[in-house]
């Protein structure tokens, strides 16, 4: 007889129904999977079922290195094949819960980061390998060529970066569960003419969305090749609004990267309470729609202009944010 | 308690009433009369003194809203309304014979204030005209050393006008 684990299992913007669930499930099957599976708190579980239809969870999943250590387990009403990876579909039902679970534990899967980062068990990295081990983010700005394909399991991108335009079937939510998922394997080819027929009937349109989001999403806590943690950034121009208004941080990045001396990211960490690895995602996004360029300052001139000339707190900044509703 | 003011200017016609009464919780005062000059083709009618709203904060502390006039004649009443204020909005609008111009004889007279506090410029009426591009307005801010948020805006929609002042208010904190 072998021995059985006991596995823990967490989850992160489900509804209070899907909740319910979800407990209900675990206590009646889960010591039919092949470990013993029982709900608990993310930050002691094994496992974290992610509801990628609720865009706050997802951001709060990419804003969190702890939580993205756990195993992510995607639930959505839009997942139609469950032959890959780690997928379940709304509803909840107890069958691809169970094969779920007892697939994490067939794979040996202890984290998230040795699933989607790391070369296999027992061989050793060869190119391919260092390769993968880029983030998505790096991947595509490596690509040379004018047409770049990125394959996802359920869509695929085209960018003419020349042009600076973008094909897919894809919308930005899609992409940002399909990067999201960290399991996904993710090809990218590169041409110098046209992919023939495959992007037929996509409308190509501005590529900056859909960069932004590859940064945004795709970096995994990596500068890009080229942008060195003690370089001093500073924006060219501020991302549309489109692309800066989910998120207090990106405000508050923009206006650190608007100083005329520029920023570094350590200063940036020092001077904000914006993450490390949001902070590096923010500049790999920048530096993808190619808004952010590098200076050269002295340490004088590289001091913030004191908004306390005008006698302003950050406490009063604060309450306007908060009746802004911001 | 001292007062805190965010001041709203730009050309006339920009959508400087329009953006106070799209925030403020009380409706705006106004001060508009009837257009004389050759902005009469433009708008019925014109602010003389100031526009003015407000929000309150969760400690019943007022933010006042004001809004310039926006034609150059009356540049002095600009000189007044900025005084203690925390920082400015500029609106351009688009539709406009040369908005970069526009653009700079506004960031020229505010030059002052803006150096002491800080600006975010809101660009309207970008669905009758989307040139100069966004990157001509960012050339013409090269001279000023700094990058200040240039944001196309719709100015009747509560949450750009929102956009703008965060995006201020994060410059003057943060910049």
């Amino acid at each position: 007889m072998g021995i059985c684990v006991l596995k823990t299992l967490a989850s992160v913007g489900l509804s209070s129904k899907d909740e319910t669930v979800l407990k209900s499930l675990l206590d009646l099957f889960g010591t039919k999977t092949r470990d013993h599976w029982v709900y608990a708190n993310w930050d002691h579980a094994d496992a974290i079922v992610l509801d990628m239809d609720n865009s706050e969870a997802v951001a709060q999943w990419h804003n969190s290195d702890e939580m993205r250590r756990r195993i992510p387990i995607a639930l959505s009403g839009e997942v139609s094949s469950l032959s890959e990876s780690y997928h379940l579909p709304k509803p909840l039902r107890a069958a691809p819960l169970i094969s779920v679970l007892n697939l994490i534990v067939e794979n040996g899967h202890h984290s998230a980061t040795a699933q989607f980062r790391g070369p296999e068990q027992g061989s050793a990295p060869d190119d391919a390998d260092v390769d993968q081990a880029d983030s998505l983010a790096q991947r595509i700005k490596s690509c040379d060529a004018r047409f770049v394909r990125v394959a996802f399991h359920r869509g695929k991108l085209f960018l003419d970066r020349q042009n600076r335009l973008c094909a897919t079937s894809l919308s930005l939510e899609q992409l940002s569960g399909l990067i999201a998922e960290l399991s996904e394997d993710v090809e990218i080819s590169e041409s110098e003419s046209v992919f023939p027929d495959e992007e037929a009937g996509m409308e190509w349109v501005a590529d900056k969305p859909f960069l932004w989001l590859i940064g945004i999403s795709g970096s995994e806590g990596r500068l890009l090749a080229g942008l060195a943690p003690d370089s001093r950034l500073r924006l060219l121009r501020w991302p549309s609004p489109v692309l800066i208004r989910r998120s207090q941080d990106f405000m508050t990045l923009c206006a650190l990267m608007s100083r005329k001396s520029g920023i570094t990211l350590d200063e940036i960490v020092a001077s904000s309470e914006v993450s490390r690895d949001r902070a590096i995602a923010f500049i790999n996004a920048a530096s993808l729609i190619g808004s952010i360029t590098a200076v050269t300052a002295n340490a004088e001139s590289s001091q913030s202009r004191a908004p306390s000339s005008s006698g302003v707190s950050k406490g009063l900044l604060a309450k306007i944010r908060s009746r802004l509703k911001v | 308690m001292s007062e805190i003011k965010l001041i709203i200017t730009g050309t006339p016609g920009a959508g400087k009433t329009t953006a106070i009464a799209a925030i403020s919780e009380t409706p705006p005062v106004r001060t508009d009369q009837a257009t004389t000059d050759d902005l009469a083709d433009l708008k019925e009618e014109t602010t003389v003194a100031m526009d003015f709203g407000d929000l309150t904060l969760e400690d019943g502390q007022k933010v006042f809203l004001y809004g310039t006039p926006g034609q150059r004649r009356f540049e002095f009443m600009w000189k007044i309304l900025v005084q203690g204020g925390l920082g400015l909005i500029l609106l351009v609008d688009c539709s406009r014979d040369d908005p970069l111009a526009d653009m700079d004889m506004y960031l020229e007279n505010f030059a002052d204030f803006i150096e002491e506090t800080g600006v975010v410029i809101g660009l309207t009426r970008r669905d009758e005209c989307e040139s100069p591009d966004l990157d001509d307005f960012y050339e013409r801010l090269d001279r000023w050393g700094t990058v200040f948020p240039i944001l196309e805006v719709d100015v009747r929609k509560r949450e750009d006008v929102s956009l703008m002042i965060n995006a201020l208010i994060s410059t003057i904190e943060f910049a």
